[in-house]
């Protein structure tokens, strides 16, 4: 074999290895529905009858009983803001589950006075482990809360402005928000209960869900307290589709790569595709006849 | 070809390294940890803190609400080892919570019986009083010891004297000082009634109101059904108001004396499942709201459907579905039926006999030929009855792709036989030498050396090895055949050639340079084959002699 053609071998060899492992590498990024890890939602995916989203501007035109879980973790454009609005208003959920994100951006847009805080919730007493996991047994009765005793969240926030009667779970009294971030109750720090999680009206019929954490879908705490029946409660209150969204979310280079094969493939599997493929696949293997042939006929054989 | 190595050398390296540049690229810090590995951190100081918190409201005479903080422990996160001794603690002061509220009922029960001039039974319940100091006085007591032992088994007294944990425990008994204030103060009330009967005192305390409910296990959404129950409470039936609610949404309310009734219809656009029926009797004046959860489970009834379709559709573009909707032999009328191929659907509602017909067209695809799985969704109008949805297989046989992959396959079965017809010759070549090259050969060596002897270094080179083989064919014996390449006459005569055979060797090898080789032939190549070939010639020679 010829070193050109050795060298050739071995880089397609090469790609060919890197773009396969590319592609069966579960991913790792946080929340995303194809991570299987503890960081990912790929459980919720696989329990409930939920569908990621890709792209705002995929949201049903009809969104009546549609729910569409929001986790804000990268900036919005105007436009998706407008997508968001016509979704709520027009009578879809909107799940907005955030600490440290972006949910205010949608809330000022939405124009409702309540906010995540955006201080960590810490409860030393009330607690799964320690005091980064508050433990919210305080719950009023509502769909939304439907046999659900405790929730434990991950490295959570509170909710600020909201009214009393929205108030769906609240921190325990020993709950305090570090607003100096020093991880001690100071005498300044606002004590518990919290509101953590809010249900808001937008509309006549639009309706959000604000809660604030967003790790009480990753895989490793979903079945943690009752977080898994809140979420079914969730689910239960969806009459039509249950969406998440994936474009709010951080992603890696090896993600990009993923959806960049993932687009390529969805291309080809489209009808379009295949018979470009198909005819490409006949081109490039027909070409040495065609050539033999065209050689053939200015030899004048 | 250098840069050709080079381009590819990079793209091989960058492409290799490529998953780790993720690393130097990663995204935002995600403010959340694995909950299987975050540390185990109990707050023993917090646990003080929060005793402190529920004695504080007894001191403020408000014992069902240090009742209710307190059982919000159950949620704590407690170290084991402490839980048993915490469970204890906390029955405790629950005892203590409730005498300390019965001892004042019973102070308000003797001084509005003084105030209605019933001595008699005044005195009796004064009597009694005093049973519920000494009762109080002891439960406060066991607490304070408790409390000790707790906050000795959580290193309270080895800790250092200002630390957070010994100035929780200061704090916690102040408190528990405090508390024991109260209950002399109302020690001091019931002595000071009893000597003079006509002072009014104020009381703060909370009669317990007890609630009986029953409710069916199912209920449907949309259909009525009854809430049965009674509310009474520590000393009679009073009248109260009870509301009743599943989840958040109020379903009856009105005011009753003991027994009631409600009918309450769940609303239609409830979701299946377990939910929470609560009832709740609200406070009133001394008598404390109450409330009991019972977990309906809410159904929907449901239907059955008969489907007429075909399995196989031959060449259609679309397919023919007929059916009937019904609920244990009652037709339903008005239902929807979605039927749905791939992203195609259709609907359609059914008649007063339940019956439907419909038509679902066949998406484009690429399919040849292969089952199309169909969904019938089927949603009644009553919101009672469950919505249903099944799946049927066709097969379906499309003509169009049939003849596009004949195509396909053709032109890959023409491709593959030329190439076929095409690769045993060339590897021919390779391998056996060209049967005009060994004619060539054979007239070379018949025909004379002239044609050879010129000028060409290629035919000095063949020359001097014909030289050499007619040398070799002498002494050895072996005729060089037409067809035998040179390099099998050097295989077979080498056992032959003795001394000879690194000499005759080259010669081969200088002589398929000359023949098959691109290579430019120098004089010198030519020159050192021909002395080669008289070097073998004058080795035999010598031999002979």
């Amino acid at each position: 074999m010829r070193l050109r053609s050795f060298l050739m071998l071995l880089s397609i060899s090469v790609a060919v290895i890197l773009l396969a492992v590319i592609w069966f590498f579960p991913s790792n990024d946080d929340f995303r529905v194809e991570n299987p890890f503890w960081n990912g939602t790929k459980d919720m995916e696989a329990l409930t009858p939920a569908s990621p989203l890709s792209n705002l501007s995929d949201l049903p035109s009809s969104p009546v009983g549609s729910t569409l879980i929001l986790i804000p973790y990268v900036n919005f454009t105007q436009a998706e803001l407008e997508e968001l609005q016509t979704f709520v208003t027009q009578g879809g959920t909107l799940v907005l589950a955030d600490d440290f994100g972006f949910g205010n951006q949608i809330l000022e847009y939405l124009g409702l006075q309540a906010r995540f805080a955006g201080q960590a919730l810490l409860d030393p007493l009330f607690n799964y482990k320690n005091k980064w996991f508050p433990k919210i047994s305080h719950l009023t009765t509502s769909p939304i809360t439907n046999n659900t005793e405790s929730l434990i969240l991950n490295h959570a926030t509170c909710l600020t402005d909201v009214e009393s009667d929205t108030v769906l779970a609240s921190s325990s009294t020993f709950s305090f928000l570090d607003l100096n971030a020093n991880e001690t109750h100071d005498k300044n720090e606002p004590t518990g209960p919290l509101p953590v999680i809010s249900r808001q009206s937008l509309g006549s019929s639009g309706q959000l869900l604000l809660i604030a954490d967003t790790s009480i879908f990753i895989n490793s705490m979903s079945t943690m307290g009752s977080n898994y029946a809140f979420i079914q409660n969730i689910v239960a209150t969806t009459t039509s589709r249950l969406l998440i969204d994936q474009s709010h979310l951080p992603q890696s280079n090896l993600g990009q790569t993923k959806n960049l094969l993932a687009d390529v493939r969805g291309f080809f599997s489209l009808p379009a595709g295949t018979i470009g493929l198909v005819v490409a696949a006949l081109t490039i293997t027909l070409i040495p006849i065609f050539g033999k042939k065209k050689i053939s006929n200015e030899r004048g054989e | 070809m250098k840069r050709l190595v080079i381009c590819l050398s990079i793209i091989t390296l960058v492409m290799m390294l490529s998953p780790y540049f993720s690393i130097l690229a990663q995204h935002i810090y995600i403010p959340h940890q694995n909950p299987a590995t975050a540390e185990d951190a109990s707050d023993t100081t917090s646990l003080l803190l929060f005793y402190g918190n529920v004695f504080n409201l007894a001191t403020l005479r408000q014992y069902l609400d240090a009742q209710n903080m307190l059982s919000e422990l159950e949620w704590a996160n407690i170290p084991d080892e402490i839980r048993y001794l915490v469970d204890r603690y906390n029955d405790l002061s629950q005892q203590l919570f409730t005498a300390m509220n019965n001892l004042e009922f019973i102070l308000g029960k003797a001084s509005a019986l003084f105030s209605k001039n019933q001595f008699v039974e005044a005195r009796q319940v004064l009597d009694s009083a005093e049973v519920a100091v000494r009762d109080t006085v002891m439960l406060l007591e066991d607490t304070e010891t408790a409390t000790d032992a707790m906050s000795d088994k959580l290193g309270v007294f080895t800790s250092i004297a200002g630390s957070e944990l010994s100035l929780a425990y200061e704090r916690l008994k102040g408190i528990l000082e405090r508390l024991r204030q109260i209950i002399d103060e109302l020690d001091k009330l019931r002595q000071n009634l009893s000597d003079n009967p006509q002072i009014v005192i104020n009381t703060f305390f909370y009669l317990t109101t007890l609630l009986e409910v029953s409710a069916p296990d199912i209920a449907y959404p949309g259909l009525p059904f009854i809430i049965n129950g009674q509310v009474s409470s520590s000393d009679g039936i009073v009248e109260r108001m009870v509301e009743v609610f599943l989840d958040d949404i109020q379903l009856a309310d009105g005011t009753t004396r003991g027994q009631f009734s409600f009918q309450v219809i769940p609303p239609q656009q409830i979701s299946t499942g377990k939910h929470d029926l609560d009832i709740v009797v609200t406070p009133q004046g001394h008598y404390s709201g109450t409330s009991q959860r019972l977990s309906i489970d809410i159904s929907r009834l449901p239907i059955q459907l008969d489907i007429q379709l075909p399995r196989v559709s031959f060449f259609s573009n679309s397919v023919q579905i007929r059916g009937k909707v019904y609920q244990s032999g009652r037709a339903l009328e008005d239902a929807e039926v979605q039927v749905t191929l791939k992203q195609v659907s259709t609907l359609t509602k059914t008649s007063g006999s339940g019956t439907f017909t419909t038509a679902v067209n066949m998406p484009f695809d690429l399919l040849l030929i292969g089952p199309q799985e169909l969904t019938i969704t089927v949603q009644p109008a009553e919101a009672w009855f469950s919505s249903l949805s099944v799946k049927r297989w066709v097969l379906n046989i499309n003509a169009a792709n049939l003849i596009l992959m004949l195509v396909i396959f053709v032109s890959l079965g023409i491709l593959i036989y030329s190439r076929v017809r095409a690769r045993p010759s060339r590897v021919h070549q390779e391998i056996v030498m060209p049967r005009s090259m060994i004619q060539e050969l054979a007239a070379i060596r018949l025909s004379t050396e002239l044609k050879y002897e010129s000028t060409s270094i290629r035919g000095r080179i063949l020359s001097a090895y014909l030289d050499g083989l007619s040398v070799v064919e002498k002494v050895t014996g072996i005729s060089m055949e037409p067809h035998i390449t040179l390099r099998e006459f050097l295989k077979i005569s080498t056992p032959r050639l003795q001394r000879a055979v690194n000499s005759f060797t080259e010669l081969t090898v200088m002589a398929e340079i000359a023949l098959y080789s691109s290579h430019d032939l120098t004089p010198t190549i030519a020159g050192i084959a021909e002395q080669i070939a008289a070097a073998i010639k004058e080795e035999f020679t010598r031999e002979a002699s």
